[in-house]
């Protein structure tokens, strides 16, 4: 997993108080995990706002479904699941209003830049908004999956949990994810030799 | 990624661009939000039969509560099939029945007495020495029913016995047990063979 400080048995005790009524173990929960499953909504959806929105929702539902999580899976794959598919819910809700939408929030990503290296950093924040783009242009169950795999490093077992699909699908979406993106980045010119 | 990269020619290219793409850091306060989302929310509690059903999946005690769970069914049904057999009707039904459609050839007749029916044991053996009945009626003693030859090898023998359910059978010189070939009925003897089965049921009038 790429962000975590608590491991695997603090998170199941905390889980597992949590499960016997003490609310209070749930806040290191939230603080633990509000970071990486930010960084997934923000780069399944296109808005900052929507992105915190469903990172609040898919902590009421872990929170008010936390009775059914019953350990067979780790609790963060049960965790991004969840996001996962609140951010599928969003994104329906948002491509139906497109037209209507304000352009793209893409700044917030923004690092900042030092005097050197200003151009390498300028390029550098090119390619990876460019990269977004087209990772917003491929479906969201592949682009959900590669998301989990390369950002959040999630096993391809783990993959599978959190989108409660089997090992060999994951490996599918996976493949078949990055052949969209590879796809999508060809149409966009963002192939070829520099 | 300092400078541009064909992703289309190295998909290990795009992995590795994936990998590299800058997190971004939620906005400040969203923890806070969500905290104070949650605190209106009612504390979620484990129902007792989710505890219960949860202890049967956690990794560590699974095959043992399995294990345990197989013993305890297994127990159940050795129970129910005692209870269903206790509460069987008894193997003699009353009413008045043909006894003659039930144990030919060995034939037994309605005893005017009441007390008992004249069973009629008949067997063929044209090699034996000697045949005996033994069964449930004479503690599966040979000794006690001797049968007396007759004509073209029948051996034949009559006892008196009362209403009731018998296993038997045959005994030939004194060592090799046959169940009756014609039995209408027979059921296992527990060791892998088979007794036959007669059932004198009670009647009222003869």
């Amino acid at each position: 997993m790429g962000v975590g400080r608590m491991d695997d048995r603090e998170v199941a005790m905390l889980v597992a108080r949590v499960q016997e009524g003490d609310a209070p173990s749930f806040q290191p929960i939230v603080r633990e995990f509000t970071p990486p499953l930010y960084n997934l909504a923000r780069k399944m959806l296109s808005g900052s706002e929507d992105a915190a929105d469903a990172v609040q929702e898919a902590f009421y539902r872990a929170y008010r479904d936390i009775a059914k999580f019953d350990g067979r899976t780790r609790f963060f794959s049960w965790l991004y699941g969840i996001c996962v598919n609140v951010c599928y819910d969003a994104g329906k809700r948002r491509k139906r209003h497109l037209e209507r939408e304000a352009p793209l929030d893409e700044g917030e990503a923004a690092q900042p830049e030092g005097e050197e290296n200003a151009l390498e950093r300028l390029e550098s924040r090119q390619v990876q908004e460019a990269l977004r783009a087209c990772l917003r242009k491929i479906p969201a169950p592949q682009r959900a999956a590669l998301l989990l795999r390369y950002q959040e490093d999630l096993s391809v077992d783990e993959v599978a949990q959190a989108l409660d699909i089997g090992l060999s699908a994951a490996k599918m979406r996976i493949s078949r994810g990055l052949s969209a993106l590879q796809a999508v980045c060809r149409d966009s010119g963002m192939g070829g030799s520099p | 990624m300092k400078e541009r990269v064909d992703f289309t020619s190295d998909p290990s290219l795009l992995e590795e661009a994936l990998r590299e793409m800058a997190r971004d850091a939620p906005p400040a306060g969203l923890e806070a939000r969500i905290l104070e989302g949650i605190a209106a929310i009612p504390a979620p509690r484990r129902s007792i039969w989710s505890r219960f059903a949860m202890a049967f999946q956690t990794p560590a005690a699974t095959w043992a509560y399995r294990l345990a769970a197989l013993i305890l069914l297994g127990a159940i049904l050795v129970n129910l099939r005692d209870l269903v057999a206790l509460r069987t009707p008894p193997d003699v039904p009353e009413g008045p029945e043909s006894l003659a459609s039930l144990v030919p050839p060995t034939a037994a007749t309605c005893p005017s007495d009441g007390c008992g029916f004249l069973v009629t044991f008949q067997f063929r053996a044209d090699e034996a020495a000697s045949v005996s009945v033994a069964g449930t009626f004479n503690d599966w003693d040979p000794a006690r029913a001797p049968m007396v030859r007759g004509e073209n090898g029948e051996w034949r023998l009559q006892l008196i016995l009362p209403p009731g359910k018998y296993e038997y059978q045959y005994v030939i010189d004194g060592r090799r047990f046959v169940p009756d070939p014609e039995a209408l009925e027979r059921q296992s003897d527990g060791y892998g063979g088979e007794n036959a089965v007669l059932r004198l049921k009670r009647c009222s009038s003869v």
